[in-house]
């Protein structure tokens, strides 16, 4: 991932890019609009927030007992079950699948878990062929790039730029109609889904008391991937989990309600297992890949252990007014948005997205978002707390508020500040306000006037009222 | 890693013993408003074919067994597929199709291969109003693939199998299946495969079914 | 009723006007004022870049500046966001400061919140008559939760038209430091903002925070927008004929 440049640097970069944030605001603005419909239309919304909340910090709280009932149920129906601490063992679970199957070909649907890993190219590495198989993640994978939004995540790219992409895949006489693109893609991947020796795919939520993986897609591309071909290879975040099938009704509602403001999904697909004796149809083998890959440092931190709650709808980065200003690929990270700000540096764990936390205004419309309460932006100030602790802070900024430490302590030296910078701005302040581009404030000034400051502060007006030389 | 290390990791993390059994829980499924909600069979079945069609799915309501082979037959000759294929004769067929499907040289599924069909016919479990959901068990002669693959698909079902929510089918499946052997795969559909990830323009048969055509036998709610 | 005014270094400083508007309509509401001249700034600044050392020993000039207060009362939703939500958690280490922290956190009310709540004062007659959009800040209607008060006071005001601003409740991207450390992202957001309250064909600009006016301000007048930018206080008096002694 691009972690060299700097969060503020790709910002830069993607705020002169209009047609990709028409794009995002177009994109963002329908699907919050239509979450806004759905859940006003549905009704309790708060209530089942509530819900929601206390259902994964229970299952969180609990994690490794629905795991293990998980795992035991799936193993006791014939599926193969791998514990991974991180990215390289998951990666060996694959390595030893592709070369027991001797696979040449294999098809995905949409898995952030696969992204976080670097799945694809570990999987080209090896000589397999690998096609992701969600429209999205085709287009994105046929351009060499990476999604830049979680659920969307073609949403910088124009229907000429796929088109010329399709071309290049084989299609010949498109035009730019959805519908011709789209039944080429329905064309060319069919043939992928009946050839391919595995299928990878990711998984919602995990059903601890039957063992069971539910999907969630529009398209159906999931239910290809998992069942045509020999092997079935499901990749989950150990957080994935839900105790029972009742609480995986909540979930129905909630997920696609707030990641596309669908009432419902078009196809929930509840996997226990792989085929039984006398199907006809299915994968003969099942494995399942429990990953941790950084989340378990967040257990027992009473700061950040409900980042684990997290459901991945997106719904935080529809509202987000930085993503909406700056879309998923400045972020730098597979996980963008508000999510990707607080979750991205907590994996990691080390000195890569520390900038992260800082692209937020902390506004508080992402936790006003989430369908299950995570206050993304008291963590983005804890994780900005934690870097300032580990770091110091850098430089420029530790002086900055090792100064603002001793003078606002002191009311005196507070207004003996104010006033030393009332003379300081002189000349820069005209007509009341500061056009310069001075110091710090010339990332302001760029395109804002700054207040200069008055003749009286408040307090030399209040002081002077009370002492009887102004009335009123 | 090996199980046990990861799930005690965990475990002490979360500052316990590993494997410790939770205490009682409060919240479990849907709030107590939406799991009480009263409802009857007319205003369910309503429910369900609203819904089902707001989502671009088809219904066509039939008050007898004679009416819906006979819309069965109508909408294969509207069609006219190069191919049908159709779940096996020994599958949980709410209604009784065998003379159609024998009619269009349906191919049954463990009989002869379906990864081909144009037009797909199967039975379903059950119909959910909350959501517009037609909900297939698959397995044995139910196979996953004659609903999967083609471009169209119809399914047979009757009102009384319309529950009320998705948790109502979640329990009704959990009846029938012993502890830990739900149906290996259990397929909760709603309308034809869509998809908005080209600029945001939706559009349907993306990798499955482009129609779903769902036709409904009047009964009553006491079932067949 | 005894009322302290926190009236936040951001007035203090740049805006007195709104600080005197603030005064004024406490006294109309029948409140004697009073300003603890110890009390700087809430410690924002610093805990939202991770300095929450710092923070902490600038926010105890308003532990003890409203040590005495029956009610502390201030004209920004942030800040009161900032002592509401997090000043308990923010001296969680030491026990006598947490609770003079929990009991300043209790008794601090965001003005409009105070007027209309504890007050029950909406109407403080007069008239505005301009056309008026409001921009809720995003401390004060998320933190706080103060949501309507605000334009329940802007409703009693005789004239007043008040019109839709699309997109209100996005972030102007004010942010405190964000607007320096990311201040292209900030500007960006600004600009929206900015064109946004053009469109909604509003003569005057309200908030209940300076922050984001000043931000949203900064932009309007560097692009040369005809707007009025002002605080909900500073309307209100204005429209009560409250302010005609404030120019200096």
């Amino acid at each position: 991932m691009n972690t060299k440049s700097s969060v503020r640097d790709r910002a830069k970069v993607a705020l002169g890019d209009d047609f990709l944030r028409g794009a995002v605001h177009f994109t963002t603005d329908r699907l919050r609009n239509r979450k806004q419909a759905v859940t006003e239309d549905f009704g309790h919304w708060e209530a089942w927030r509530d819900r929601g909340e206390a259902i994964r910090r229970h299952t969180i709280e609990h994690l490794d007992f629905y795991l293990a009932q998980f795992a035991d149920n799936l193993e006791r129906l014939g599926a193969h079950v791998h514990f991974c601490a991180d990215a390289r063992e998951a990666l060996d679970v694959v390595t030893d699948i592709v070369h027991t199957k001797a696979a040449r070909r294999v098809v995905k649907s949409k898995s952030m878990v696969t992204e976080e890993i670097h799945l694809n190219h570990h999987l080209e590495e090896l000589g397999v062929e690998v096609v992701e198989t969600d429209l999205g993640e085709y287009i994105v994978q046929l351009a060499g790039e990476t999604p830049s939004h979680i659920i969307i995540p073609a949403i910088h790219k124009t229907r000429e730029q796929i088109k010329a992409l399709f071309e290049a895949d084989g299609g010949e006489n498109l035009t730019t109609e959805t519908r011709d693109l789209v039944a080429f893609a329905r064309r060319r991947l069919r043939e992928m889904y009946l050839t391919a020796d595995i299928g990878i795919t990711g998984c919602n939520f995990a059903i601890a008391d039957t063992g069971s993986i539910a999907l969630f897609t529009n398209e159906g591309n999931a239910d290809l991937v998992a069942n045509l071909p020999k092997t079935h290879i499901v990749f989950m975040g150990m957080e994935r989990i839900l105790p029972t099938l009742a609480d995986l009704e909540v979930f129905a509602h909630l997920l696609p309600k707030s990641a596309t403001g669908q009432n419902t999904i078009t196809y929930l697909s509840l996997i226990t297992g792989p085929r039984r004796a006398g199907d006809g149809d299915g994968p003969e083998e099942m494995h399942v890949v429990i990953l941790d890959n950084g989340r378990s440092r967040q257990l027992g931190d009473p700061d950040f252990q409900a980042v684990l709650h997290c459901i991945r709808c997106g719904a935080c980065l529809n509202v987000c007014p930085v993503y909406r200003q700056i879309g998923g690929h400045a972020y730098g990270s597979v996980y963008p948005g508000p999510i990707g700000a607080v979750l991205s540096p907590l994996l990691e764990g080390g000195e890569a997205y520390q900038d992260l936390p800082y692209a937020s205004s902390l506004c508080g419309a992402c936790y006003e978002a989430c369908p299950v309460k995570i206050p993304l932006h008291d963590m983005l100030v804890k994780e900005r707390q934690q870097f300032v602790a580990k770091t110091g802070g850098k430089t420029g900024e530790k002086a900055a508020f090792a100064a603002y430490r001793v003078t606002f302590a002191d009311h005196r030296r507070y207004l003996g500040a104010i006033r030393l910078a009332r003379r300081l701005q002189g000349g820069f302040a005209k007509g009341g306000v500061i056009r310069a581009k001075i110091g710090p404030l010339a990332g302001w000034t760029d395109r804002r006037d700054f207040p200069a400051l008055g003749q009286q502060t408040f307090r030399e007006w209040w002081m002077e009222r009370k002492r009887g030389t102004r009335r009123g | 890693m090996d199980k046990t290390a990861f799930l005690a990791n965990i475990a002490s993390r979360l500052g316990r013993p590993p494997g410790s059994a939770p205490g009682r829980r409060d919240a479990i499924g849907v709030p107590d408003f939406w799991a009480h909600r009263r409802t009857s069979h007319e205003e369910r079945v309503a429910t369900f074919c609203a819904r089902f069609q707001a989502l671009a799915g088809e219904i066509v309501r039939c008050d007898s067994e004679a009416a819906l082979l006979a819309a069965l037959d109508e909408a294969l000759k509207a069609l006219n597929p190069p191919s049908v294929g159709a779940w096996g004769k020994h599958a949980p067929w709410p209604v009784n199709v065998e003379k159609v499907l024998e009619k269009w040289g349906a191919r049954r599924f463990g009989e002869q291969p379906v990864l081909d069909i144009d037009v797909g016919i199967t039975g379903a479990s059950f119909g959910v109003a909350d959501t517009g959901t037609i909900v297939l068990a698959c397995g044995d002669a139910a196979g996953r693939t004659v609903h999967q693959v083609p471009l169209v698909h119809l399914v047979v079902m009757r009102e009384s199998q319309v529950v009320q929510s998705l948790g109502d089918a979640m329990a009704r499946l959990r009846e029938v299946a012993p502890i830990g052997h739900l149906p290996a795969y259990v397929h909760f559909i709603s309308g034809p495969s869509r998809s908005s990830d080209i600029e945001n323009d939706q559009t349907i048969g993306v990798h499955g079914p482009a129609r779903v055509i769902c036709f409904l036998l009047q009964d009553s709610a006491d079932g067949p | 009723m005894k009322v302290s005014l926190f009236v936040t270094c951001i007035v203090d400083a740049a805006f007195p006007r709104v600080g005197i508007a603030t005064t004024r309509l406490l006294e109309a509401s029948g409140c004697e004022v009073d300003f603890p001249i110890g009390q700087t700034c809430c410690g924002q600044p610093a805990f939202n870049s991770g300095y929450a050392d710092e923070a902490r020993h600038v926010a105890r000039t308003l532990l003890e500046a409203f040590a005495d207060a029956d009610a502390v009362v201030s004209p920004s939703g942030s800040c009161v966001g900032m002592i509401r939500h997090y000043y308990p958690s923010l001296f969680a280490g030491d026990p006598a400061l947490a609770q003079a922290a929990q009991r300043l956190a209790d008794k601090t009310y965001e003005l409009s919140q105070f007027l209309v709540r504890r007050l029950e004062k909406v109407d403080f007659g007069g008239r505005f008559p301009h056309r008026v959009t409001f921009h809720p800040s995003c401390h004060g209607s998320r933190l706080l939760g103060v949501r309507d008060e605000p334009l329940e006071l802007l409703r009693h005001v005789r004239d007043l038209e008040l019109v839709d601003l699309p997109y209100a409740r996005d972030c102007c991207g004010f942010g405190g430091t964000f607007s320096v450390k990311m201040s292209e992202i900030s500007s960006s957001m600004a600009a929206e903002k900015a064109e946004n309250v053009v469109a909604s064909g509003a003569e005057v600009l309200v908030s209940t925070d300076m922050g984001c006016l000043m931000n949203i301000g900064g932009t309007l007048s560097r692009r040369g927008a005809r707007v009025r930018v002002m605080h909900l206080a500073e309307l209100l008096a204005e429209a009560a004929g409250l302010t005609e002694e404030v120019t200096a």
